[in-house]
Protein backbone atom coordinates (compact mmCIF):
# COMPACT_ATOMS: atom_id res chain seq x y z
CA UNK A 1 0.00 0.00 0.00
CA UNK A 2 1.60 3.45 -1.03
CA UNK A 3 2.60 5.62 2.33
CA UNK A 4 1.79 9.44 2.63
CA UNK A 5 5.84 9.76 1.66
CA UNK A 6 5.25 7.99 -1.42
CA UNK A 7 2.11 9.96 -2.16
CA UNK A 8 3.98 13.51 -1.39
CA UNK A 9 6.73 12.88 -3.34
CA UNK A 10 4.29 12.33 -6.61
CA UNK A 11 2.10 15.50 -5.65
CA UNK A 12 4.98 17.41 -6.08
CA UNK A 13 6.93 18.24 -9.13
CA UNK A 14 10.77 18.67 -8.22
CA UNK A 15 10.28 15.24 -6.57
CA UNK A 16 8.22 13.21 -8.64
CA UNK A 17 10.82 14.63 -11.33
CA UNK A 18 13.80 13.91 -9.56
CA UNK A 19 12.74 10.44 -8.98
CA UNK A 20 10.95 8.84 -11.19
CA UNK A 21 11.84 12.11 -14.34
CA UNK A 22 14.78 9.56 -16.07
CA UNK A 23 12.48 6.28 -15.75
CA UNK A 24 9.71 8.06 -17.77
CA UNK A 25 11.56 9.84 -19.78
CA UNK A 26 13.87 6.46 -21.40
CA UNK A 27 10.14 4.58 -21.36
CA UNK A 28 9.15 7.28 -23.33
CA UNK A 29 11.82 7.75 -25.60
CA UNK A 30 12.02 4.15 -26.42
CA UNK A 31 8.37 4.55 -27.21
CA UNK A 32 8.76 7.25 -29.64
CA UNK A 33 10.16 7.82 -33.06
CA UNK A 34 11.51 11.60 -31.92
CA UNK A 35 12.83 13.38 -29.43
CA UNK A 36 9.73 15.78 -29.12
CA UNK A 37 7.56 13.08 -29.18
CA UNK A 38 9.72 11.25 -26.14
CA UNK A 39 8.92 14.81 -24.46
CA UNK A 40 5.34 14.98 -25.18
CA UNK A 41 5.12 11.46 -23.55
CA UNK A 42 6.84 12.07 -20.78
CA UNK A 43 4.79 15.87 -20.24
CA UNK A 44 1.79 14.18 -20.48
CA UNK A 45 2.20 11.41 -17.98
CA UNK A 46 3.73 13.56 -15.66
CA UNK A 47 0.63 15.68 -15.84
CA UNK A 48 -1.50 12.51 -15.53
CA UNK A 49 0.73 11.62 -12.81
CA UNK A 50 0.26 15.06 -10.67
CA UNK A 51 -3.54 15.21 -10.99
CA UNK A 52 -4.04 11.48 -9.88
CA UNK A 53 -1.64 10.79 -7.52
CA UNK A 54 -3.56 12.06 -4.54
CA UNK A 55 -5.96 9.31 -4.57
CA UNK A 56 -3.13 6.74 -5.47
CA UNK A 57 -3.81 3.58 -3.50
CA UNK A 58 -1.55 1.46 -5.41
CA UNK A 59 1.40 -0.35 -4.45
CA UNK A 60 4.20 1.03 -1.93
CA UNK A 61 6.30 0.90 -5.68
CA UNK A 62 4.42 3.53 -7.27
CA UNK A 63 7.07 2.75 -11.04
CA UNK A 64 4.31 -0.18 -12.22
CA UNK A 65 1.37 2.62 -12.00
CA UNK A 66 3.60 5.56 -13.29
CA UNK A 67 4.95 3.04 -16.12
CA UNK A 68 1.55 2.35 -17.14
CA UNK A 69 0.48 5.94 -17.32
CA UNK A 70 3.73 6.26 -19.34
CA UNK A 71 3.08 3.54 -21.56
CA UNK A 72 -0.91 5.00 -22.20
CA UNK A 73 0.23 8.01 -23.24
CA UNK A 74 2.90 6.71 -25.35
CA UNK A 75 0.44 4.63 -27.48
CA UNK A 76 -1.93 7.63 -27.48
CA UNK A 77 0.72 9.87 -29.31
CA UNK A 78 1.97 6.53 -31.47
CA UNK A 79 -1.24 6.10 -32.41
CA UNK A 80 -1.40 9.99 -33.90
CA UNK A 81 1.70 9.42 -35.91
CA UNK A 82 1.93 7.91 -39.27
CA UNK A 83 3.75 4.43 -38.76
CA UNK A 84 5.37 2.03 -40.95
CA UNK A 85 2.69 -0.67 -41.01
CA UNK A 86 3.97 -3.46 -38.30
CA UNK A 87 5.22 -6.87 -39.83
CA UNK A 88 1.95 -8.92 -39.95
CA UNK A 89 1.85 -11.33 -37.35
CA UNK A 90 1.87 -14.17 -39.52
CA UNK A 91 5.17 -13.28 -40.14
CA UNK A 92 6.47 -13.86 -37.05
CA UNK A 93 8.32 -16.60 -35.77
CA UNK A 94 5.70 -19.25 -34.15
CA UNK A 95 5.36 -19.60 -30.68
CA UNK A 96 6.69 -22.60 -28.41
CA UNK A 97 4.69 -24.99 -30.69
CA UNK A 98 5.27 -28.60 -32.68
CA UNK A 99 8.76 -29.05 -33.31
CA UNK A 100 9.43 -26.11 -34.58
CA UNK A 101 12.72 -24.35 -34.26
CA UNK A 102 12.10 -21.32 -36.05
CA UNK A 103 14.71 -20.03 -37.42
CA UNK A 104 17.76 -22.59 -39.02
CA UNK A 105 20.36 -20.71 -38.86
CA UNK A 106 23.16 -22.04 -37.38
CA UNK A 107 26.06 -21.22 -39.32
CA UNK A 108 26.45 -17.48 -38.42
CA UNK A 109 25.48 -17.26 -35.24
CA UNK A 110 26.17 -15.25 -32.53
CA UNK A 111 27.64 -12.36 -34.14
CA UNK A 112 28.06 -9.40 -31.90
CA UNK A 113 31.49 -9.99 -30.60
CA UNK A 114 32.71 -9.64 -33.98
CA UNK A 115 31.66 -6.16 -34.21
CA UNK A 116 32.20 -3.22 -32.18
CA UNK A 117 28.15 -2.09 -31.84
CA UNK A 118 28.23 0.16 -34.75
CA UNK A 119 25.74 3.04 -35.54
CA UNK A 120 24.08 0.99 -38.43
CA UNK A 121 23.86 -2.02 -36.32
CA UNK A 122 22.16 -0.06 -33.87
CA UNK A 123 19.68 1.66 -36.62
CA UNK A 124 18.72 -2.14 -38.31
CA UNK A 125 17.99 -2.78 -34.46
CA UNK A 126 15.66 -0.13 -33.52
CA UNK A 127 13.62 -0.55 -37.30
CA UNK A 128 13.22 -3.99 -36.26
CA UNK A 129 12.03 -3.46 -33.44
CA UNK A 130 9.58 -0.51 -34.71
CA UNK A 131 8.30 -3.01 -37.06
CA UNK A 132 7.06 -5.25 -34.39
CA UNK A 133 3.30 -5.36 -33.87
CA UNK A 134 2.48 -2.94 -30.25
CA UNK A 135 2.43 -5.18 -27.89
CA UNK A 136 5.59 -7.35 -29.38
CA UNK A 137 7.47 -4.10 -29.19
CA UNK A 138 6.27 -3.11 -25.82
CA UNK A 139 7.26 -6.35 -24.44
CA UNK A 140 11.09 -6.08 -25.84
CA UNK A 141 11.09 -2.81 -24.49
CA UNK A 142 9.97 -3.17 -21.26
CA UNK A 143 11.60 -6.22 -20.45
CA UNK A 144 14.55 -6.50 -22.89
CA UNK A 145 15.27 -2.75 -22.84
CA UNK A 146 14.17 -1.31 -19.04
CA UNK A 147 14.46 -4.37 -17.45
CA UNK A 148 10.97 -4.90 -16.33
CA UNK A 149 10.61 -8.23 -14.55
CA UNK A 150 8.74 -10.56 -16.65
CA UNK A 151 5.79 -10.81 -14.25
CA UNK A 152 5.64 -6.82 -13.82
CA UNK A 153 6.13 -6.17 -17.67
CA UNK A 154 3.08 -9.14 -17.87
CA UNK A 155 1.20 -7.33 -15.94
CA UNK A 156 1.27 -4.02 -17.71
CA UNK A 157 0.28 -5.58 -20.78
CA UNK A 158 -2.37 -6.99 -19.23
CA UNK A 159 -1.02 -10.30 -20.45
CA UNK A 160 -0.50 -14.52 -17.94
CA UNK A 161 3.11 -14.86 -18.04
CA UNK A 162 2.96 -17.41 -19.84
CA UNK A 163 1.72 -15.19 -22.26
CA UNK A 164 4.23 -12.60 -22.10
CA UNK A 165 6.83 -15.02 -22.49
CA UNK A 166 5.40 -16.48 -25.72
CA UNK A 167 5.50 -12.78 -27.15
CA UNK A 168 8.92 -12.02 -26.52
CA UNK A 169 9.79 -15.15 -27.49
CA UNK A 170 8.46 -14.54 -30.89
CA UNK A 171 9.69 -10.89 -30.82
CA UNK A 172 13.07 -11.72 -29.91
CA UNK A 173 13.05 -14.44 -32.86
CA UNK A 174 12.03 -11.85 -35.49
CA UNK A 175 14.66 -9.69 -34.22
CA UNK A 176 17.18 -12.28 -34.80
CA UNK A 177 15.62 -12.80 -38.35
CA UNK A 178 16.35 -9.49 -39.11
CA UNK A 179 19.68 -9.72 -37.29
CA UNK A 180 20.67 -12.24 -39.58
CA UNK A 181 19.77 -10.76 -42.75
CA UNK A 182 22.13 -7.53 -41.39
CA UNK A 183 24.96 -10.48 -40.89
CA UNK A 184 24.40 -11.82 -44.40
CA UNK A 185 24.53 -8.49 -45.95
CA UNK A 186 27.68 -7.27 -43.92
CA UNK A 187 29.24 -10.81 -45.55
CA UNK A 188 28.20 -10.25 -48.52
CA UNK A 189 29.68 -6.48 -48.96
CA UNK A 190 33.08 -7.43 -47.13
CA UNK A 191 32.52 -8.73 -44.08
CA UNK A 192 32.55 -5.40 -42.06
CA UNK A 193 30.44 -3.43 -40.85
CA UNK A 194 30.65 0.34 -40.19
CA UNK A 195 31.96 0.70 -36.54
CA UNK A 196 31.77 4.22 -35.03
CA UNK A 197 34.82 3.61 -32.40
CA UNK A 198 34.83 2.59 -28.63
CA UNK B 1 15.13 -37.24 -19.21
CA UNK B 2 12.86 -36.95 -22.10
CA UNK B 3 12.36 -32.99 -21.96
CA UNK B 4 10.82 -32.03 -25.17
CA UNK B 5 11.80 -29.42 -27.19
CA UNK B 6 8.58 -27.20 -26.46
CA UNK B 7 9.08 -27.52 -22.61
CA UNK B 8 12.69 -26.29 -23.29
CA UNK B 9 11.50 -23.15 -25.46
CA UNK B 10 10.14 -21.80 -22.69
CA UNK B 11 12.98 -22.73 -20.19
CA UNK B 12 15.44 -21.07 -22.51
CA UNK B 13 14.24 -17.63 -21.68
CA UNK B 14 14.59 -17.93 -17.85
CA UNK B 15 18.40 -19.85 -18.31
CA UNK B 16 19.13 -17.11 -20.87
CA UNK B 17 18.50 -14.79 -17.88
CA UNK B 18 19.89 -16.63 -15.02
CA UNK B 19 16.41 -17.63 -13.66
CA UNK B 20 16.45 -21.15 -13.91
CA UNK B 21 16.69 -23.42 -11.13
CA UNK B 22 19.86 -25.50 -10.43
CA UNK B 23 18.74 -28.98 -10.98
CA UNK B 24 16.77 -28.02 -14.10
CA UNK B 25 19.88 -26.29 -15.84
CA UNK B 26 21.91 -29.40 -15.47
CA UNK B 27 18.98 -31.28 -17.48
CA UNK B 28 18.96 -28.58 -19.69
CA UNK B 29 22.77 -28.48 -20.37
CA UNK B 30 22.50 -32.27 -21.64
CA UNK B 31 19.50 -31.64 -23.75
CA UNK B 32 21.39 -29.07 -25.12
CA UNK B 33 24.03 -31.39 -25.82
CA UNK B 34 22.51 -33.75 -28.19
CA UNK B 35 20.00 -31.28 -29.40
CA UNK B 36 21.37 -28.85 -32.11
CA UNK B 37 17.62 -26.90 -32.79
CA UNK B 38 17.59 -26.37 -29.26
CA UNK B 39 21.31 -24.82 -29.01
CA UNK B 40 20.35 -22.97 -32.12
CA UNK B 41 17.86 -21.33 -30.01
CA UNK B 42 19.57 -20.64 -26.99
CA UNK B 43 22.52 -18.78 -29.66
CA UNK B 44 19.45 -17.18 -31.01
CA UNK B 45 18.36 -15.96 -27.63
CA UNK B 46 22.22 -14.66 -26.79
CA UNK B 47 22.68 -12.86 -29.74
CA UNK B 48 19.22 -10.84 -29.80
CA UNK B 49 19.86 -9.98 -25.92
CA UNK B 50 23.57 -9.23 -26.22
CA UNK B 51 22.52 -7.05 -28.86
CA UNK B 52 19.81 -5.44 -27.37
CA UNK B 53 22.18 -4.56 -24.58
CA UNK B 54 24.63 -3.07 -26.48
CA UNK B 55 22.33 -0.64 -28.18
CA UNK B 56 23.08 3.18 -27.13
CA UNK B 57 21.57 3.82 -23.86
CA UNK B 58 19.17 6.28 -23.38
CA UNK B 59 19.79 9.61 -21.69
CA UNK B 60 17.49 12.45 -20.53
CA UNK B 61 18.98 15.59 -22.58
CA UNK B 62 20.60 17.51 -19.42
CA UNK B 63 18.09 20.47 -19.09
CA UNK B 64 15.09 18.61 -19.43
CA UNK B 65 14.65 17.73 -16.06
CA UNK B 66 14.28 21.70 -15.00
CA UNK B 67 12.27 22.54 -17.78
CA UNK B 68 9.93 19.61 -17.23
CA UNK B 69 9.75 21.19 -13.67
CA UNK B 70 8.85 24.84 -14.88
CA UNK B 71 6.14 23.06 -17.10
CA UNK B 72 4.37 21.28 -14.66
CA UNK B 73 3.94 23.84 -12.48
CA UNK B 74 2.71 26.31 -15.09
CA UNK B 75 0.31 23.48 -15.86
CA UNK B 76 -0.66 22.27 -12.58
CA UNK B 77 -0.79 25.58 -10.85
CA UNK B 78 -0.30 25.93 -7.03
CA UNK B 79 -1.30 22.66 -5.04
CA UNK B 80 -2.12 19.80 -6.87
CA UNK B 81 -3.28 18.07 -3.70
CA UNK B 82 -6.73 20.33 -3.80
CA UNK B 83 -7.15 18.95 -7.54
CA UNK B 84 -9.85 16.67 -8.23
CA UNK B 85 -8.41 14.00 -9.65
CA UNK B 86 -9.12 13.03 -13.02
CA UNK B 87 -11.05 9.61 -13.65
CA UNK B 88 -9.06 6.88 -12.64
CA UNK B 89 -8.22 5.08 -16.08
CA UNK B 90 -4.99 4.17 -15.37
CA UNK B 91 -4.83 0.83 -13.13
CA UNK B 92 -4.71 4.06 -10.29
CA UNK B 93 -6.45 0.94 -7.89
CA UNK B 94 -7.69 3.76 -5.98
CA UNK B 95 -11.93 3.31 -7.80
CA UNK B 96 -12.87 1.20 -4.29
ZN1 LIG C 1 15.61 -29.81 -28.21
Amino acid sequence: MATNTTIDELLNPETLVDRYGERIYRLARRMSNSEADAEDVMQNALIKILRNAASYRGESDPMGWIYRITLNEAREIHRKRKRRPAVSLDNLPVDFDETSHPIGVTDIAHRPERFAMSTEIDDRVRMAIDELPDGYREAVILHDLEGVPYQEAANLLDLTLGGFKTRLHRARMHLRRRLEEFWKSVDESGGTAATDGA
Amino acid sequence: MDMCCKDLAEKLLLFRDGDLPEEEVQHLREHLHYCPPCLDLLNGYDEVVEVLCRLKPVKMPANLCESMKERLKTECGGTPDARQPEAASDGNGSEA
